[in-house]
């Protein structure tokens, strides 16, 4: 056993290990500490799945803040590990405005209003340039910048799916159905390609589940693209 | 029991004030909140202090709940014969304070160290009672860093001195009879996923 016992009994989806002292993780220092954030998401999950809990909450979606940045890029590190983008650049993505779509439970009272960060995705519009050098391998989503966006909307040659998370159930299903309606309105503006590379065995599940096709290889980690000039699309389902 | 209503958490200036009532609830006024957490610290713990900043974060972050603190002696807070008792017994108090607790749709307990132990403890002692209203009522079980079939870093010599040391002793009979009643007749909802992975 480890010198604790901790972990005994407990299934890997339900158990976090985090480097600190016994002590240091009873007395997080700030909201975005490991154990604080694992504490706080297990006690949503206790308490069940807030849905507008409240007549005083509400379900908001906008464009992610660079006060959300932090946030943003903690929950990516929890979804996808260290290699995520640097956070320079997501500040510079959230300063372009549509690129980070970010989902908040928002809690107004009378003489207080809090807002708590659910999820968040992103989508880059890719110049020509950028989207053959993704098609073709040179470079990667989490290489990508504001340089590798068109200069004006209309010259978008494709849009690059850079990542889809969320804390909890719902809040997953909200950030869900918003980046559907994202690409739809993109697609009626005339966006003829989408493309992404899963980096989860869920994140694979979504893009097989909208006819995402492979570019060369399949699986976890490979590029995917969906023509959107395709007809019976799920994401334009009810167009 | 006592419930503090305030406007921001804040702990008494004497943090012992309260220190012969088990549960002291900190909530939010204007506020009527369905959830309850319940922290149960850890050896030589004492109810304020110990946390940290948690309890604050989660009563400004949680919107259906409220923060309740545990208090109960250890270690040397125990010297005396009687103060003294072994984890079972300070669990059936843990349990009959659960008891108390009723204007929550649920209550989520939070242990940390050998807080867990007792929390364990305290299920087992529902379980025993066979107080399904109260064991319904309990929504989860947050264990930190719990010992849960005791702990290699404590001395041994502790286990003759102190029922804390009997308690925290690598495999003692007290938590294998805990563990065993309490894997035995609960199972863990493998579908709560709280990293969503």
């Amino acid at each position: 056993m480890d010198s604790l016992s901790a972990g005994i009994g407990v299934p890997d989806e339900q158990r976090l290990t985090v480097r600190g002292s016994h002590s240091s993780i009873i007395n997080p220092t700030h909201k975005l500490a490991d154990s604080y954030v694992f504490l706080r998401d297990c006690l949503d999950t206790s308490f069940g799945p807030v849905i507008a809990g409240t007549e005083d909450e509400e379900i908001d979606i906008e464009d992610a803040r660079p006060e959300d940045v932090a946030a943003i890029r903690e929950l990516a590190i929890r979804f996808f590990g260290e290699g995520v983008t640097p956070e320079e650049v997501l500040l510079e993505f959230a300063g372009e405005g549509g690129v980070f779509r970010v989902v908040k439970r928002v809690i107004v009272t009378d003489d207080d209003r809090r807002e708590r960060f659910s999820g968040y995705f992103c989508v880059i519009p890719l110049s020509s340039a950028a989207a053959t050098s993704i098609l073709n391998e040179e470079i990667r989503g989490n290489e990508l910048t504001v340089k590798h966006m068109p200069s004006l909307p209309e010259e978008t040659a494709a849009l690059y799916i850079g990542a889809v998370a969320a804390r909890d159930y719902y809040s997953r299903a909200v950030v869900l159905e918003a980046l559907r309606l994202h690409i739809r309105y993109a697609i009626a503006l005339g966006i003829r390609q989408v493309l992404t590379r899963p980096l989860t065995i869920d994140g694979l599940r979504i893009v097989k589940k909208h006819l995402f096709q492979p570019v060369r290889q399949e699986g976890v980690g490979h590029l995917y693209r969906v023509d959107t000039a395709v007809r019976h699309l799920p994401i334009l389902a009810g167009c | 029991m006592i419930k503090l209503q305030q406007v921001t958490y804040a702990e008494p200036l004497d943090i012992h004030m309260y220190d012969d009532e088990p549960i002291v609830i900190h909530a939010r006024s204007g506020r009527l909140s369905s959830d309850l957490v319940l922290f149960v610290h850890g050896l030589t713990g004492n109810r304020y202090g110990y946390w940290g900043n948690t309890p604050q974060y989660l009563l400004e972050d949680l919107p259906t709940a409220d923060i309740g603190l545990y208090f109960y002696r250890t270690a040397w807070k125990r010297f005396g014969i009687a103060r003294s008792i072994g984890i079972e017994d300070e669990a059936h108090v843990l349990a009959s304070a659960l008891l108390q607790i009723r204007l929550y749709r649920t209550v989520t307990i939070v242990g940390h160290s050998m807080g867990g132990l007792l929390a364990k403890a305290a299920i087992v002692d529902l379980l025993n009672r066979d107080d399904r209203k109260t064991l319904r009522r309990v929504g989860g079980l947050i264990l930190l860093a719990c010992p849960q079939l005791g702990s290699l870093k404590v001395p041994r010599a502790l286990k003759w001195i102190s029922q804390d040391g009997r308690a925290l002793f690598p495999h003692n009979e007290t938590i294998l009879r805990i563990d065993t009643l309490f894997s035995s007749r609960l199972s863990i909802d493998r579908t709560a996923d709280p990293l969503d992975r």
